[in-house]
């Protein structure tokens, strides 16, 4: 229990040290962000190597030779740091581009192109008046934005009104992905603030802000550099 | 005076300040729910019994904020069905570390249920595409051990679990739009396995048009589906208690956005801008 609230304390500590960059620059933030990439770093450095362990090393040993293509293609990945044979890790990224490539060409033709063109074929005589609405909408959409990227042919008469409709339809396609990225964007910090105003981590949110209101006053006062926050160069 | 102002630190105190009341203290707004969360229900609700489902959190510890409340909810969903669920993560190194804490939050004996007869949380999967479409071949020659280095061999559920035919539906929580696409190009198209989901809101407007196609059975969106599908499957959780917070922060936004245009446009009639 002891340890949790600790653990919780630290927490909001740190989310609170990564906000005082809303207020400046400050020694705070760079600290938690060291600590995060390190962290991270070692994190995924370990599972990394445990993937290369139990899917490459396990199977090689227990007689899977083949499984040592595997291995070498990871270790040429490693080549770019050796001097004079940096062009070797071209053979394995030649590879996983191919099989990257060819994985999602076969699929992607019949999930993306196929699939969607299909279903952009939709009846404007529908029983119901909003599903016609609806379906016109997407069929000038789709026809209008594909014409605004087709660029052989000089936007002008006939051809620059559909270029003017495309636009707006990729105005609103654009207006709409910023409402969800503010969206997001909310949901993010909501959830942090959810952890921060609980017991007992707003007493973490009281200090930071006693912090910063008497770092502001001693700037004002003494028109002089931050003492709590100023990042040296 | 008028610079001090246009300081935009004024409107983060503001923002704050709207997101921190209705969590201390809930307003309790009206929340309707949306057609793409009723098809994800719809979804989850048609799996029979005994069947296999995999959930994928495609996401990693920087969306935690975003998705985790998304993943406890579908999780809690499952778990109230008689299905068996299967758990991998491939977009990120920390995906399955998510389903852990998830997993440890719902509690699995909550609902007798057992980890490796029932759930199975298999880690990180490098590899991406290339190894969601092996998967789909023979998960015994991808996958060794799971995430708690356990043999798969020594995991009873593992012995029903062996390629893509075994599996009912899928369920990827997406940080970006290459995992639907992925699993859509991988599984739906060669075995036609019905996915479904829920993802960031940046890329929820690229999914729609996979949802409104068949491709991906429904869609969740963000914080905002997460907390629809709690109130859906009567699950409250992490996600609907923030929908106060949610709206008056997006009230704060489009008043912020309609007043700077505004002063925008005057400023030009002005001579100013």
């Amino acid at each position: 229990m002891v340890s949790e609230i600790i653990l919780s304390l630290i927490s909001s500590a740190f989310v609170v040290m990564i906000f005082s960059f809303l207020y400046k620059d400050s020694i705070w933030f760079h600290f938690v962000t060291h600590i995060y990439i390190a962290g991270a770093a070692a994190y995924g450095v370990a599972i990394c190597l445990k993937n290369i362990y139990y899917q490459g090393v396990v199977p090689f040993t227990q007689g899977s030779y083949w499984y040592l293509l595997a291995l070498i293609g990871c270790a040429l990945m490693f080549t770019r740091f050796v001097r004079g044979y940096e062009w070797l890790i071209r053979l394995p990224s030649a590879a996983l581009i191919g099989v990257g490539i060819g994985l999602n060409m076969a699929a992607g033709v019949q999930a993306q192109i196929i699939a969607q063109i299909t279903d952009t074929m939709k009846s404007i005589t529908t029983s119901t008046i909003a599903t016609s609405v609806n379906n016109l909408i997407i069929i000038a959409g789709v026809c209008s934005v594909t014409m605004f990227f087709f660029f052989s042919r000089e936007t002008k008469g006939a051809m620059g009104s559909i270029n003017r409709v495309g636009r707006c339809f990729l105005m609103v396609t654009l207006g709409s992905s910023f409402a969800y990225a503010l969206l997001g964007r909310t949901s993010l910090l909501i959830e942090r603030f959810k952890v921060l105003v609980v017991y007992p981590d707003y007493y973490i949110l009281i200090l930071a802000a006693a912090v910063i209101l008497y770092d502001a006053l001693i700037r004002r006062k003494r028109n002089s550099l931050s003492p709590f926050f100023e990042v040296s160069s | 005076m008028t610079e001090k102002l246009r300081d935009p630190r004024w409107l983060w105190i503001l923002f704050l300040i709207c997101i921190i009341i209705p969590l201390v203290r809930p307003i309790g707004l009206p929340m309707g729910v949306s057609g793409n969360t009723v098809k994800v229900y719809e979804a989850i609700k048609s799996v029979t019994s005994g069947s296999l489902v995999f959930l994928s959190p495609d996401y990693a510890l920087e969306n935690r904020g975003e998705l985790q409340a998304m993943l406890v909810a579908t999780l809690k969903c499952l778990l109230q069905k008689d299905v068996k669920i299967v758990s991998a993560g491939f977009y990120g190194t920390t995906s399955p570390m998510l389903m852990d804490e998830a997993m440890k939050k719902v509690g699995l004996e909550n609902y007798g249920k057992k980890y490796g007869e029932d759930f199975v949380n298999l880690g990180y999967l490098p590899g991406g595409e290339a190894t969601i479409a092996a998967l789909g071949v023979d998960v015994h020659s991808i996958v060794k051990v799971d995430f708690y280095n356990k043999p798969i061999s020594e995991i009873p559920l593992m012995d029903h679990f062996r390629s893509a035919e075994d599996i009912d539906l899928v369920i990827s929580i997406a940080a970006g739009n290459e995992y639907p696409d992925k699993w859509i190009r991988q599984w739906q198209v060669k075995y036609g396995t019905k996915i479904t989901g829920g993802a960031v809101a940046m890329i929820y407007p690229m999914m729609v048009s996979y949802v409104a196609s068949g491709q991906l059975k429904g869609y969740l969106d963000s914080s905002r589906g997460a907390a629809e599908f709690e109130l859906l499957t009567k699950n409250p959780g992490e996600a609907i208690i923030t929908m106060d917070a949610q709206s008056l922060g997006h009230i704060v936004a489009v008043v912020a956005i309609v007043i700077c245009n505004l002063s925008y446009v005057i400023s030009k009639k002005e001579g100013r801008a």
